[in-house]
Parts: structure tokens; sequence; C-alpha cells
């Protein structure tokens, strides 16, 4: 055997194989590159194309299911949107200045859409109700209110499925079947609540996500248990705020509070309106209401407590009535 | 030369070629991907502006509380508010301008381009005195700017008057929320 051909050969494997190894990792590297690139640009392009969907959507009041294309995981915490679990390294966040009420996470390929324009008096914005079949919401009354109740839940889109039962009829066990799949249950209990988080978790199991939320309507008040054992007492202004507080359960607060800052800010404008059209008209009564209409909408706008929205939200809605009917220009 | 040396030599040329190959390949790759992802950021923005064309006339800030129409004695309060608040509206719009103009009846050449502010809203004259409205504009690197427009319905409750106007909203291709 010739000693210094199998040393040839030896030396032409061994360069090769480097030299393959090297083309090898080079490829390995830029298909990392180009993954991680390309996950990275189709996150935040869902995010921003559900943003602009929800922009597009919410110029008006309505309903619809948004088709994803993919299965994603959608998290909505208080004016923000992200995708994916947060410990993942794919995860994007992006902030939106919609008001959305939803639960915190929505894993699935579609999306239910709802639109409701909130008026306290006079319109302030557009909440956006957003939820998947994943997460069920089951309201249930007391026999007295199932009228008023009903009404209130059929204004609420078919699609979203949203069962309502009275208390007599409610039996947890017969809704374990809907809970299995599922990753959340809302129970809303207009009246007091006959079932605890923990009587709930012993029926459907730990792993599911379990809220309750108990409304007193009279009171416009309402007490809402979460997963972990928490309590926490909130009120809310007006039907569109209710539909929110039963859509995003314990991140509710959070998302009232940008409402309320929205409010201000609508209320701020309509001072300086008033303020302004005071100073342009010739009639002494229309300014004399356009005075007074300031004086409501400056208390209106320093307001915190939920009697005082509620009465200065019904005096201003008589400062605007009576200008009108003195042919003087309106607050709004 | 030695035939061992030869198909040594052989073997490096072809991984060279090989490799150059496989260069070629990723820059013209890279450089496709690159000029794909550069085009994105204005196509959004674009998009973005079409949809706040229609959003800005619906936002309550300024819009009719009940019909389809612009309150133009919105406009001064929502300036001052935008004023105080500049952070959060830079969210909300992000690298704009926005501007509505009084289109019918055509205003006098002399006031067309001179902008609504406190003096003129004062004025007797007013709306006769002035022409348009600059309610937002943040351009903060002097971008060139491409602009859609759209009419709209403007109401002056001054006077209980509607006149034709216009929305116009130059945007300047980037996305970016600050």
């Amino acid at each position: 055997m010739n000693k210094k051909g199998d040393v040839s050969l030896l030396f032409k494997w061994i360069f090769g194989i480097i030299a393959g190894a090297v083309i090898l990792m080079f490829l390995f590297k830029f298909a990392g590159i180009h993954i991680g690139g390309e996950q990275a640009l189709e996150g935040n392009k869902f995010l921003v194309s559900v943003d602009d969907k929800l922009d597009a959507f919410g110029i008006g009041e309505g309903s619809d299911i948004f088709d994803l294309k993919d299965e994603f995981l959608l998290g909505v915490q208080c004016g923000e949107f992200s995708v994916n679990e947060e410990t993942s390294e794919n995860y994007f966040a992006r902030e939106t200045d919609k008001v959305v009420f939803a639960p915190s996470s929505l894993k699935g390929d579609n999306l239910h859409v709802w639109t409701k324009k909130w008026y306290f008096p006079y319109g302030v914005t557009m909440f956006f109700y957003l939820n998947n079949p994943q997460n069920r919401i089951l309201i249930v009354s007391d026999a007295n209110k199932i009228e008023e109740v009903g009404n209130f839940v059929k204004k609420i889109p078919q699609h979203f499925s949203v069962q309502v039962t009275t208390k007599q009829l409610f039996n947890p066990a017969s809704f374990s079947s809907q809970a299995k799949g599922s990753d959340k249950i809302t129970v809303v209990f207009f009246g007091t609540s006959t079932y605890s988080v923990n009587d709930l978790k012993s029926q459907y199991g730990n792993n599911l996500n379990i809220e309750i939320i108990q409304v007193n309507l009279e009171d416009n008040t309402a007490k809402i248990y979460d997963n972990y054992g928490g309590v926490e007492d909130v009120f809310f202004l007006g039907d569109e705020m209710l539909y929110g507080l039963i859509f995003s359960g314990s991140g509710y607060e959070c998302t009232k509070d940008i409402a309320l800052n929205r409010l201000n800010t609508l209320t701020r404008i309509y001072i300086e309106k008033v303020n302004r059209l005071a100073g342009k008209t010739s009639e002494t009564k229309c300014v004399d209401s356009l005075v007074q209409s300031r004086i409501l909408l400056e208390k209106y706008s320093t307001t915190l407590t939920k009697n005082e929205f509620y009465s200065l939200m019904e005096q201003i809605e008589k400062q605007n009535n009576k200008l009108e009917k003195e042919g003087c220009t309106t607050i709004y | 030369m030695k035939k061992g040396q030869i198909h040594i030599s052989e073997t490096i040329l072809v991984v060279f070629v090989v490799i150059i190959i496989i260069l070629v390949g990723v820059i013209f790759y890279f450089r496709f991907t690159i000029a794909r992802n550069e085009a994105l950021p204005y196509e959004l923005s674009e998009r973005q502006a079409t949809i706040m064309l229609a959003k800005a006339v619906n936002l309550d800030e300024i819009a009719c509380s009940e019909e389809d129409c612009v309150d133009t004695a919105k406009f001064l309060p929502f300036k001052r508010v935008l004023a105080e608040d500049y952070d959060r509206f830079k969210k909300i719009f992000g690298r704009k301008k926005i501007v509505f103009r009084i289109i019918y009846p055509e205003p006098e050449e002399s006031v067309k381009d001179v902008e609504c502010g406190v003096a003129e809203y004062i004025q007797v004259e007013y709306p006769e005195n002035c022409g348009k409205w600059t309610l937002y504009e943040f351009n903060p690197e002097n971008e060139l700017g491409a602009k859609i427009s759209t009419v709209v319905s403007l109401y002056f409750p001054e006077t209980d008057q509607y006149k034709v106007g216009r929305l116009e909203i130059e945007h300047y291709g980037s996305i970016v929320r600050y």
C-alpha cells in the first residue's frame, strides 16, 4: 500500500469534513437569523394588523368575527396588546389608544369583536369588547330581575354565546362539559352570588381560570372575585361600562380608569368650548346658561366618586336640554 | 507538482467556488429581504393614515355629537388639551400633520392659508377671517410626507352654519409610536 497516498486521502477527508462543517454551520446560523427575524416581523405585523383592523372597525358600532388565519395567543393588558407568552422570546407588545375590555389572554384563530359608543352624557369614546369561544361567560340572575337582565344581555351579539339563567336553575354541574375545553369561565351574578370561586373550582378543576362577578344594579357597583382568591370592589358608569366589566373581569379597573381619563379629556374640551361660546353669544339668557354649564362641567372634571358622576351627568344633560329649549348653542 | 498536491488544490478550489456561490446567494437574498422590509414601514404608515382619515372625523374630541360632521368650536379647545397631553396624542397620531380646511363657500384668497387661532376666533368676522386649522403636527426629522385627504362637513355652532371642508393628513413614512 502507498503510505503517501493514504496520508493524502486522509488529509482530503479531514479537509472536506471541516469545510463541510463550516459551510453547514454558516447555513444553520443564516437560517436561525432569518427565522428569528421573520418571527419578530410576523409578531409585530400581527399586532399592527389587529390594531389597524380594530381601528377601522371602531369607526362605527357593530360586531364581527375576525379570522386571524393562524392560532395566536393575544394578550390584552391595560392599554397594550401583546402576542405570545411573556416568557417567550417571540413575545411582542404594542401600546394602543383604544379602550378595550377583554380577558387578559385570548388564544385561538379567531377574535369576536363588538364595538359600542360610551355616552355619559355626551359621546366619550368607542368601547371595544373582545372575546373568543375559549372564554365563556355565564350570567345568573335573581328571578325577579330576569327580564331586566334578559334585556341587557339581548344587546350582546349572539356570536359571543353569553348564556343566561336564573339562580334557581343554575347548577354548575350542568356546565361541566362546556368548561372542559375552555380557558376561562366568568360567572356573573346579578344579585348575590350563591357559589364561591373554590366551589366552582372543585366542580370544573383547578386548571381552569374562574372569575365570579357579583353585580348590584341598584347601586351600579360590583364585586370581582378573581381566580387567585382576590376580591375587588368596583363601580360602573352606564350599561356600556357594565358590559366591559363582564368581558374583562379582573382587568376591568385599569381599563375603566382609561375610559374615565378619556371622559376627563372630553369634559375639558367642553369646558373650553362653552367658555368660548359664551364669549361669542350676545343674548343674556344664553350667556347665563352657558356660564352655568361651565360651572357644572368644571365640577364634573374633578369628580372622583360614582354618585357624583351620576348626579352631575344628569344635571349636564338637563342643562343641555335647557339650552336647546332656549334656542341657545348647546354644550354637545 | 505531485498528484496528491494537485488533488488537494482541486478540492480547495471546489470548496472555494461552492462558498463563493453560497455567499453570492445569501447576499442577494438578504438584499432582497432588506429591500422588502424597508418598504414595509411606509406601506404600514400609509395604511394607518388612511384609517386615521376615517377615525379622525369620528373622534369624539372633535366630532359633532349627533350629526355626521366635525364641530369647529371644539378645534381650539382640542388643540389646548392636545398641548397639555401631547405624549398621549403622539401615541395616537404618530408622525403626522392633521389639517382641516374650509373649501366651500370658498374663503377669500387672502385668508385661505390663515390659521384659525384664538385671535381670529374672537373677532366678529370669524369664520370668514381664516381658512384652516392645524390640529396636530409631529415631524421631528423634517421628513417629506405624503398627503391624503377627504371631504368633511364643518359645523359652526356660533352661527349654526355648515360649510364644506377638507381633512388633510400628511404622514411621514414611519409607524414608530412615541
